[in-house]
């Protein structure tokens, strides 16, 4: 018998799909991923997956966007009992913000200086946005000044 | 009467299957998962009823029987088909056929019936090889129920198959018929000959279905009007519309500049209201617009209505569709889903497994709930194609 734990994974889009299952262990196996878009897909449904999630565990990932806090938006979301079996997690601001905070490689990734990726990622108000500024850099250092969120270290190398 | 029970055993993607199906029948499942495969069952029984059919030309036309066997049979390579006719759904069978097809071992390897049964109700009638078949066994190259003759006991079975309609109206055979002319597909599954099976049908019920269509097409489509059909000089059936313009009067258009769209549409509305046995639908979602498409599931049912008093039409639809499938009205009991292995595709009757259950019970839709589990699990690497 595989010793795999099956999981079904429900998520906003593609990207939160993608870093889930590059987050979950090994031992882990993803069944099903309940992926159709936006958040007002997972907010409708979660109550779903809540039901559903007695037979097999989910793991729920969604952005918390301009919430106050991650705890306000599940209780928010779910007010009923949430079964053991529902991981439901919230990615502060968005689950871009995790994949800006593996500094190292995204910065390898897209060819970039590490030290231009921001360091203190949770407080960018708009990870998406910096996400595809970085990724544009040729933009940002051929127009110093037009991206929001030059850190210090940025603009230290801008000016330098 | 409606298909309320099939058992397949090696027939093309599927190696074993055993479900109940109920008036309305949705089929979803991954690309070549056989859900083509499966409504080719009830048109195989078709082409072995219907007159000019019978066993051997079914075969041969499906290009024998190594194609319309599972990959997967092995021990015992029989095809094998079982089908419970009742008068609704959820009523006592009224007939059972069951049919199980061998290959000779040696020589021309010629497909031979193993048997043949039916049952009216529990009691069966028929059991073959019999005594006759077992002195001549060319006798077994044949089935009863494709012989008048013989089939007068269960001559309804025969009838129901021979109704089968399928429709999956390829657009451009009918806008460019003369570059798909030539003989056509037995039992015109794609609309080639559309036109004229429009015009040979009687008058009255013509102009009556037309009617209707054109006040679908009217929502579908507000600048055409007038939906009427014709014949040229030359005896060619037509269809026409008008199609309202800036000129006070609109233009006349025929069907070679309908849109993929608007034929589909007529098409499908023809077949819904063309008899009342029952209708295989291969996606009716194509060219359709998406609000269109989220509104067909209540405009079958309404066009299911029963001309006969609790006699509801079967349909079996095969769809990719999340819009079509959002109809919160489609229960989890009309759907079967497939999926495939190596064993060969897996029916499963979506509301049996119970976490599509409780996804139901739960708010979500068969879109939401049953299509996730259709897409292939590595979908991402089809971008990264080079």
């Amino acid at each position: 018998m595989s010793s795999h734990i099956p999981i079904n994974l429900a998520v906003e889009d593609d990207l939160s799909d993608v870093v889930l299952r590059k987050i979950l262990p090994a031992r882990y196996e993803v069944g099903v991923c309940y992926n159709q878009g936006g958040f007002g897909y997972l907010k409708k449904t979660i109550h779903g997956f809540n039901n559903a999630s007695k037979w097999m565990p989910f793991l729920v990932l969604t952005d918390l966007d301009r919430v106050e806090c991650a705890p306000k938006l599940i209780k928010e979301w779910l007010p009923i009992p949430i079964h053991h079996n529902l991981l439901f997690r919230v990615a502060v601001r968005e689950v871009e913000t995790w994949v800006l905070a593996d500094r190292d490689r995204f910065a390898k990734f897209v060819g970039i200086r590490k030290a231009l990726v921001p360091v203190d990622v949770d407080a960018i108000n708009d990870p998406k946005e910096c996400l595809i500024n970085l990724a544009n850099n040729i933009f940002i250092l051929a127009f110093p000044g037009y991206d929001s969120y030059l850190t210090p270290v940025m603009l230290w190398f801008l000016v330098r | 009467m409606i298909v309320s029970h099939i058992i397949l055993k090696n027939w093309r993607n599927f190696q074993s299957v055993d479900v109940e199906l109920g008036n309305r029948v949705f089929l979803v499942g991954p690309n070549a998962s056989g859900k083509s495969n499966f409504l080719d069952v009830f048109r195989f029984l078709r082409d072995i009823a219907k007159p000019g059919g019978g066993l051997q030309k079914a075969i041969s036309d499906r290009g024998g029987i190594s194609k319309i066997r599972c990959l997967a049979a092995r021990a015992n390579p029989d095809v094998e088909m079982e089908v419970s006719l009742t008068e609704a759904a959820a009523k006592e069978t009224l007939w059972k056929y069951a049919i199980g097809i061998k290959q000779e071992v040696r020589g021309y390897r010629n497909p031979y019936l193993a048997y043949e049964r039916v049952w009216i109700g529990d009691k069966l009638i028929l059991d073959r090889p019999d005594h006759d078949d077992e002195k001549d066994k060319l006798r077994l190259t044949q089935a009863h129920l494709e012989q008048i003759s013989l089939n007068q006991p269960f001559r309804e079975i025969a009838k129901f198959f021979d109704s089968v309609q399928y429709m999956h109206l390829i657009p451009q055979l009918i806008r460019y018929p003369i570059a798909f002319s030539g003989p056509t597909i037995p039992g015109d599954p794609y609309g080639q000959n559309f036109l004229e099976r429009v015009a040979k049908t009687n008058t009255k019920t013509r102009q009556a279905r037309l009617r209707k269509i054109e006040a679908a097409l009217f929502i579908a489509v507000p600048q055409l009007k007038h939906l009427t059909d014709i014949k040229d000089e030359s005896g060619i059936p037509h269809l026409e519309v008008v199609y309202e313009h800036w000129r006070p009067k609109g233009a006349r258009q025929r069907e070679d500049q309908f849109s993929d769209g608007t034929l589909r549409l007529i098409g499908l509305l023809w077949a819904l209201l063309d008899g009342d046995s029952l209708l295989l639908l291969e996606e009716p979602e194509l060219s359709l617009n998406a609000g269109i498409v989220s509104k067909l599931p209540a405009l079958m049912y309404r066009l299911q209505q029963p001309k006969k008093p609790r006699q509801r039409r079967q349909v079996i639809i095969s769809t990719h569709s999340t819009d079509l499938l959002s109809d919160k009205g489609i229960g989890g009991e009309e759907v079967l889903l497939l999926s495939p292995s190596a064993e060969g595709t897996d029916v499963t009757i979506a509301s049996s497994v119970n976490e599509i259950q409780d996804l139901l019970k739960g708010g979500l839709s068969i879109a939401d709930a049953v299509l996730p589990r259709t897409v292939p699990k590595n979908v991402h690497q089809m971008e990264l194609f080079k």
